[in-house]
């Protein structure tokens, strides 16, 4: 169909109105973005002139303090954050698709009354969870370390990952694993040679999903670790200062956390958009 | 059972079974071991009936013991706390206290219902408007024929990426010496906001923040709401000389309430949470007028060691959002059945 006014499709707003509008949105949604990776390049006398300067020669001093190894070195945190990361996403991918498979699979009594409690752990607000947990892992001696934030994140996700696993799992048709089992494949076997496979879409989507979630979490992480399982986003918020702010640090630390999940949203994001819609449209 | 039985074929132990050599107890045990190692090799009491009946739980075993241990066991574990007066300086001092927390939070304690407003006032402005921008973005994406997939990335940016990285970005943004915000506002001659120490900005410059970083989950689940719709509903109401306006009224919006319904109630729940952009934009002031419910619980246990009062405001938080959450469940229930 010819662009124009005939196109009235579901309501939308007419041509050179929907451009502008357009326009105001992509600035409102990129500015904040590109202003602090361009921060994170400007010297302070750079930040603190007005009118602010748009292009400067570009300094990238905060970078090689941040990624090389001296004694400000964020590395460290960077590791952290990308190893709880990266386990995270394993753990719940295993986790939720072994559940999400026996939800789909088998037709049991308590099945709706278990996926049902299941997704109403979602409903409950993590923070409540934070003092019974530092008591627990006080407790246990285990504060501060990797494995209690692999764990939590691995908890908030498991109720959404498996409904998410659950609903590709529907998808794959019973047939063909019953072909599989005739055909002298396991039931492990089966479901890593012929279901997994099927659903690697859902995978995909479950994965990227909790992997930004995990990668961007900050809450947890400052509570309930110290010195030893600093993730990224604590060591950012530690640069603010109670009497000065040292902008280029920060906008530097923001950048370094914002560009993984930028590169990873923008080669998955049909994936993305998958996981953030299920929840409403099916 | 002697040890070289197991390393018979199943045919040959079938056999021996029958053959009546030992007592029927032993005759039904091996049948059903008989099967059991004909098709995986698996212990003798574990028939494959039983082993059916249990895959199901225990491939969901994991994820409910992670779920249990670090969700629902914190959940209860609250209650008792509650209940407790405890600091966590003087463990030795502690009292049982029954309700007197609550009756403290609800009664005496001021910041609670500055908390409580704030965090209330927060999730109606940012949803309303998330609404309003949401919808048009929406619409605004689904007009464009060209370049659609490239300006979805874009408009999802804010969404991806760690909130206390962009609320940083805002921070900086909304200083009062070399903010953008404010050298734009004195271009058209207002005077500087000292947006972050004042009440009523930082209130506004932390739900803007807060919209600008969650909108795109509303648009997402709109943009796949209306292009689920059928085309030949808005031709058919384009021939009956419909208007751009009536159709979104009339069409439309009614055709899109379910998805949207849905998106806002999650965003209800997740507004409650809220804990990064205000942390670091104002850290809660100025005094306690921009504090969410987990800054005041962070506050109270990190800052006062005081774990009664902690879990006391945890318990509240929580029943408000079962009463959301039961809100939410019924009204899916009403548009399901």
């Amino acid at each position: 169909m010819a662009r124009g006014e005939e196109q009235i499709g579901p309501g939308i707003p007419s041509f050179p109105a929907a451009r502008g509008a357009m326009m105001v949105l992509l600035a409102f949604s990129l500015f904040p973005i590109v202003w602090i990776m361009l921060t994170s390049v400007k010297n302070e006398t750079a930040i603190f002139s007005i009118p602010p300067k748009v292009f400067v020669s570009p300094d990238f001093s905060s970078y090689w303090k941040f990624l090389g190894f001296g004694n400000e070195s964020a590395l460290r945190f960077i590791w952290n954050s990308t190893f709880i990361a990266v386990v995270t996403t394993f753990l719940t991918l295993l986790v939720s698709s072994l559940a999400a498979y026996a939800f789909s699979r088998y037709r049991f009594r308590a099945s709706n009354y278990l996926l049902f409690f299941m997704l109403a752990t979602r409903l409950l607000p993590p923070v409540t969870a934070v003092v019974p947990l530092y008591l627990l892992f006080r407790y246990l001696q285990i504060l501060d370390t990797r494995f209690i934030l692999i764990l939590i994140y691995t908890a908030l996700n498991i109720p959404f990952g498996t409904w998410l696993m659950k609903a590709f799992f529907d998808g794959i048709p019973k047939e063909l694993e019953e072909a599989a089992a005739l055909d002298g494949c396991g039931a492990l076997r089966t479901l890593a040679r012929v279901t997994f496979p099927l659903a690697s879409s859902g995978i995909a989507a479950t994965s990227i999903f909790v992997f930004l979630l995990a990668w961007n979490e900050f809450m947890f992480a400052f509570m309930l670790t110290n010195v030893y399982a600093r993730t990224i986003p604590v060591r950012l918020a530690e640069t603010m200062g109670e009497m000065q702010v040292f902008w280029q640090d920060m906008s530097t630390l923001a950048t370094l956390i914002m560009l993984p999940a930028l590169l990873v949203g923008f080669f998955m994001q049909r994936y993305l958009i998958r996981a953030l819609t299920a929840g409403a449209v099916k | 059972m002697p040890p070289q039985t197991r390393r018979r074929t199943p045919e040959e132990r079938r056999i021996k079974g029958a053959s009546g050599a030992g007592a029927s107890t032993e005759r039904i045990v091996n049948t059903g071991a008989v099967q059991d190692t004909a098709r995986r090799g698996g212990r003798g009491w574990l028939t494959p009936a039983r082993k059916q009946a249990m895959a199901p739980y225990l491939l969901m075993a994991p994820a409910f013991i992670i779920l249990g241990a670090i969700l629902v066991y914190p959940s209860i574990y609250n209650i008792y706390l509650s209940l407790w007066k405890w600091r966590l300086t003087t463990p030795h001092l502690s009292t049982f206290v029954g309700f007197a927390n609550y009756v403290h939070l609800l009664w005496v304690d001021p910041d609670f219902w500055e908390v409580t407003r704030f965090s209330l006032g927060f999730t109606v402005a940012t949803i309303a408007l998330e609404f309003i921008i949401g919808v048009a973005s929406a619409l605004l994406l689904y007009g464009l024929v060209r370049g659609r997939r490239l300006m979805t990335s874009f408009l999802l940016t804010p969404y991806m990426v760690a909130p206390i990285a962009v609320g940083l970005g805002w921070r900086l943004m909304w200083d009062r010496d070399i903010g953008i915000v404010n050298l734009l506002i004195t271009l058209v001659g207002v005077a500087k906001v000292n947006w972050l120490a004042e009440t009523g900005p930082a209130f506004w410059a932390i739900v803007i923040c807060e919209v600008w970083r969650s909108t795109p989950f509303v648009t997402m689940i709109l943009l796949a709401g209306i292009t689920a719709l059928p085309n030949e509903v808005f031709e058919a109401a384009h021939v009956d000389g419909a208007n751009r306006v009536q159709v979104f009224r009339r069409i439309t919006f009614p055709l899109i309430l379910p998805p949207l319904v849905v998106a806002l109630l999650f965003q209800t729940i997740f507004k409650l949470r809220v804990f990064d952009i205000p942390y670091i934009l104002t850290e809660g002031g100025p005094g306690t007028s921009t504090m969410p419910y987990g800054l005041f619980i962070q506050r109270i246990y990190f800052r006062y060691f005081d774990v009664g009062n902690a879990a006391a405001t945890s318990v509240i938080l929580l029943v408000l959002g079962a009463g959301i959450a039961f809100a939410y469940l019924r009204l899916i229930r009403d548009r399901d059945g």
